[in-house]
């Protein structure tokens, strides 16, 4: 029988091992696609991801009725988590000077990629630095606000927009080179 | 390109490798192993102790029940009015206390006894033990005052308690062969 997010939570609220492993099947795949286009690296994504939903499956308090307000909840702590542990790999998040985003905004021009081209693109994006695809990964894939990403890069928004452009415009100068 | 175009891309170019292998077996590990969880499976612990517990007690409860005996009955019902007065509780097992010594005593002098003669004697202390029990549960549930109470009940656990005292002379003072003949003990008894 297949339960309800509704039966999972009610489960995990009780601390019954078969809810709580339901919930962890309900939510752990995409945390982990979160986590690992963040870290690169799938044994430290799934560390991530386990923490986090340790941390709530034993604090019924984090719990939430909803399931898209729960997906919402547990993929910031597994983003927050993630650049804890970039930041562990000493990478910094430096304020820029917001003049320089402005200009380079509209230069961001990446419609040179088609989907045959995805392998140098790949190539590419790995070849940038975690900074940059922290930034480009925060605003483009999981579709965070400039705002949020400030929160949790704890930096000024003008910075993280002025970041994500430059990211923009290295990710494009790396494919043409390639 | 706007993002959006761009995410598409950069998700099928970035794809993500499946979870390593035993993820979820390690996830149980972990969510079994956690301190919360502990705790749970401690209060199952718990729960089980106090479940054989529960058991044990009912068990008890049974032979407790099957047993012939009259005594725990009154006992308990004696020991919730005493629970409301403590004034007679002290004096109540003040002699209760003094009885069971006597008891010991007395058990213990006529260990060589012949058979029958140590039946009647022990049917005879269990009666004197007890009896003032039913007597102190009658005096509570009289309608008089509690000083009134404490001087009769203590009146009532004094004279049985001489009784015993009294046995326990008997036998001390090597009455064994008195004791010996069915019309020694006769004599005894009636003069309990």
């Amino acid at each position: 029988m297949e339960l309800g997010y509704y039966d999972i939570i009610l489960g995990c609220r009780m601390e019954r091992q078969m809810e709580q492993m339901a919930f962890y099947d309900l939510f752990a795949p995409s945390l982990y696609a979160s986590a690992f286009r963040l870290l690169a690296d799938s044994w430290e994504a799934e560390e991530v991801v386990q923490e986090v939903l340790l941390r709530v499956l034993t604090n019924k308090e984090l719990l939430i009725d909803y399931p898209e307000d729960m997906q919402r909840v547990l993929r910031r702590m597994v983003i927050n988590l993630c650049i804890d542990h970039l930041r562990e790999r000493r990478i910094q998040w430096e304020e820029w000077d917001e003049r320089l985003s402005i200009a380079s905004e509209d230069n961001a021009e990446v419609d040179i990629i088609k989907q045959e081209d995805l392998v140098q693109l790949h190539t590419a994006i790995a070849s940038m630095s975690e900074k940059d695809r922290t930034v480009l990964m925060l605003s483009i894939v999981e579709e965070l606000s400039t705002e949020e990403i400030s929160q949790i890069l704890r930096i000024k928004t003008s910075s993280v927009r002025s970041q994500f452009c430059r990211a923009k415009q290295k990710l494009v100068k790396l494919y043409r080179n390639k | 390109m706007d993002n959006k175009n761009l995410k598409h891309l950069m998700e099928q170019a970035w794809p993500v490798p499946a979870m390593p292998t035993g993820s979820r077996e390690r996830f149980a590990s972990k969510l079994s192993k956690s301190p919360h969880n502990s705790a749970r499976h401690n209060w199952w612990l718990w729960g089980t102790g106090a479940s054989v517990g529960i058991v044990a007690a009912i068990l008890a409860l049974v032979f407790l029940v099957q047993t012939p005996s009259t005594t725990s009955i009154e006992d308990n019902k004696i020991l919730v009015a005493l629970s409301m007065n403590p004034e007679i509780a002290e004096q109540y097992y003040y002699y209760k206390d003094q009885m069971w010594k006597e008891t010991e005593n007395i058990l213990k002098l006529s260990e060589d006894m012949r058979p029958d003669l140590r039946a009647q004697l022990v049917t005879e202390i269990k009666m004197l033990t007890e009896s003032p029990d039913s007597i102190t549960l009658d005096i509570m549930n009289e309608g008089i005052d509690n000083a009134q109470k404490v001087i009769y009940i203590t009146s009532v656990y004094r004279q049985h308690l001489r009784s015993l005292q009294y046995i326990h002379h008997i036998l001390s003072e090597n009455y064994q062969t008195f004791l010996d003949t069915p019309q020694g003990s006769q004599m005894m008894f009636k003069e309990l």
